[in-house]
């Protein structure tokens, strides 16, 4: 165990022999901070947020060791709280117990098996205690999730189905073909924002529940892949595209995460387009140097205004009102970048463009 | 003979938008439609010509999406609500929704402003009663 991984201890009492013998015994093997008084154990507890068992005798002068834990516990509620006693106190340290305030208390003169078994089992309290704030924490953040996803469900899957409905039944009181034509293409397109908003969510779920799978990657076909997927896109909308790849090296990942990140970034780049831009430009350059992939993705499209950058990664956001999104595009995008170990970077500038720059390291 | 009526449409579904202007054409060709897919753009409008809009020549009638990017349909009204009184008479706003959630529709019926509510997918009685009423 190195010095850092020692479990720290803070010890209070009145009397300075005790202090000098306690830390003379278990210095060695732990983090052991004394304190004469209360003021000075306020201090301690202040500048180390990691100690994780208090130790304090009952008889002190200036306030008992029960009244001390009963304050510090408001203030520091982490730390194990353990109280040193003799039996005529017996009462209030009962008392003191049953409110909480103590988890264990050790009969005066202590031997070094009742420290260290004392030790041992507050120490085992104090895990099982942040495991489980950290769990409620991942746990709320899950939740939280839900939420927004069940407020988006109703929003992008009725969405897309009530605009069929209703083209549907626009329909029925026009005579003039063409216009009933017009309706069809409306509904053809919800439909593809329905089946896009599905798909983002099959990614949504692979991410979260998938295992990676590590293999030797070759960009050169990575990139033909997307590039023949977006062939008819950038035809279309009159895309000037340009990729480029330098490899030299063998780099080992998750071809699945990677793809998630460039098509979601690719189409992103095609869809978020000046419409009146004669020079739409999408440029992606990928390059393996010492067992780091960087790619860039930068495109000279309508870019993201400042005031909305720190949240363009969140769940269902989304910074613009210009074409089809369900804000789930970029979640999945840093979820499969963290994934597989690697950094995103984004810098745009409104109404001249933006470059997510990536970096992944080889597995 | 239908009164002359002014419809500010806002939605960010392009489709949507497109869907209940033709729904109003048929039920009279010579309704004035003007679309926002930014609810802030429609409250830029509205704030640039609103005051300059005679109360008594047109009925202004807002047609709001609730659920919306950027600026939602909650805080277009709370913006709309800071408007001077004389512009707000100017305009009647009816509440779009496509949400089973009663949450949302309760919310927004607590401004005053808020005077009608459909639901989606639009139908033409509530349309007419929308007009008429």
């Amino acid at each position: 165990m190195s010095k850092t991984d020692k479990i720290k201890i803070l010890y209070l009492d009145d009397e300075v022999n005790n202090l000098i013998g306690f830390k003379a015994s278990f210095r060695v093997d732990y983090t052991i901070l004394v304190a004469n008084n209360s003021t000075e154990a306020y201090q301690h507890l202040e500048k180390n947020p990691d100690i994780r068992i208090i130790f304090c005798d009952q008889r002190m002068p200036d306030k008992t060791g029960v009244e001390f834990f009963e304050e510090a516990r408001s203030l520091y509620p982490l730390p194990i709280r353990i109280l040193l006693t003799g039996y005529t106190d017996i009462e209030s340290v009962i008392d003191s117990i049953n409110r909480g305030n103590i988890f264990r208390y050790v009969k005066k003169p202590w031997t070094n098996e009742d420290i260290l078994s004392c030790i041992d089992q507050a120490n085992k309290f104090y895990m099982v205690n942040s495991m489980l704030s950290l769990k409620n924490i991942e746990l709320q953040k899950a939740y939280n999730e839900l939420e927004k996803f069940a407020y988006s469900v109703t929003h992008d899957i009725r969405g897309p189905l009530l605009s069929i409905l209703g083209a549907a039944d626009v329909a029925q009181y026009i005579d003039d073909i063409e216009e009933i034509k017009e309706m069809l293409r409306l509904m053809e397109k919800s439909v593809k924002k329905l089946d896009t908003f599905i798909l983002n969510i099959h990614d949504y779920y692979s991410l979260k529940q998938g295992e990676l799978q590590i293999k030797e990657v070759n960009f050169e076909d990575v990139v033909k892949d997307q590039t023949d997927n977006y062939k008819m896109t950038t035809n279309m909308k009159n895309i000037n595209f340009i990729a480029h790849v330098e490899q030299n090296e063998t780099f080992r990942t998750d071809e699945m995460s990677l793809k998630i990140i460039l098509s979601n970034l690719l189409s992103n780049a095609f869809k978020y387009q000046k419409k009146h831009n004669r020079n739409k430009l999408v440029e992606l350059a990928i390059q393996v140097r010492r067992g780091i992939a960087t790619l860039q993705i930068k495109d000279n499209g309508i870019g993201i205004q400042e005031k909305h950058i720190d949240d363009i990664f969140n769940m269902f956001y989304r910074a613009t009102a210009e074409e089809v999104g369900s804000g789930i595009g970029l979640y999945n995008v840093k979820d499969a970048v963290a994934k597989i170990g690697g950094e995103i970077k984004v810098t745009s500038v409104f109404d001249e463009g933006t470059t997510f720059l990536i970096t992944i390291p080889t597995k | 003979m239908q009164q002359k009526i002014n419809f500010i449409i806002i939605d960010d579904s392009k489709e949507d938008c497109y869907l209940i202007k033709k729904r109003l054409e048929t039920l009279d060709k010579n309704f004035n439609i003007k679309s926002f897919l930014s609810a802030q753009e429609a409250y830029d409008y509205i704030n640039h010509t609103g005051i300059n809009t005679p109360a008594d020549s047109r009925k202004n009638i807002i047609i709001l999406d609730i659920y919306m990017p950027l600026m939602d349909g909650f805080e277009f009204v709370e913006e709309f609500e800071t408007l001077p009184k004389n512009v707000q008479d100017n305009y009647l706003i009816c509440a779009l929704t496509s949400s089973i959630n009663k949450i949302y529709i309760d919310k927004i019926s607590t401004y005053n402003s808020v005077k009608y509510f459909l639901e989606k997918p639009i139908k033409t009685e509530s349309l007419l009663d929308l007009i008429e009423g």
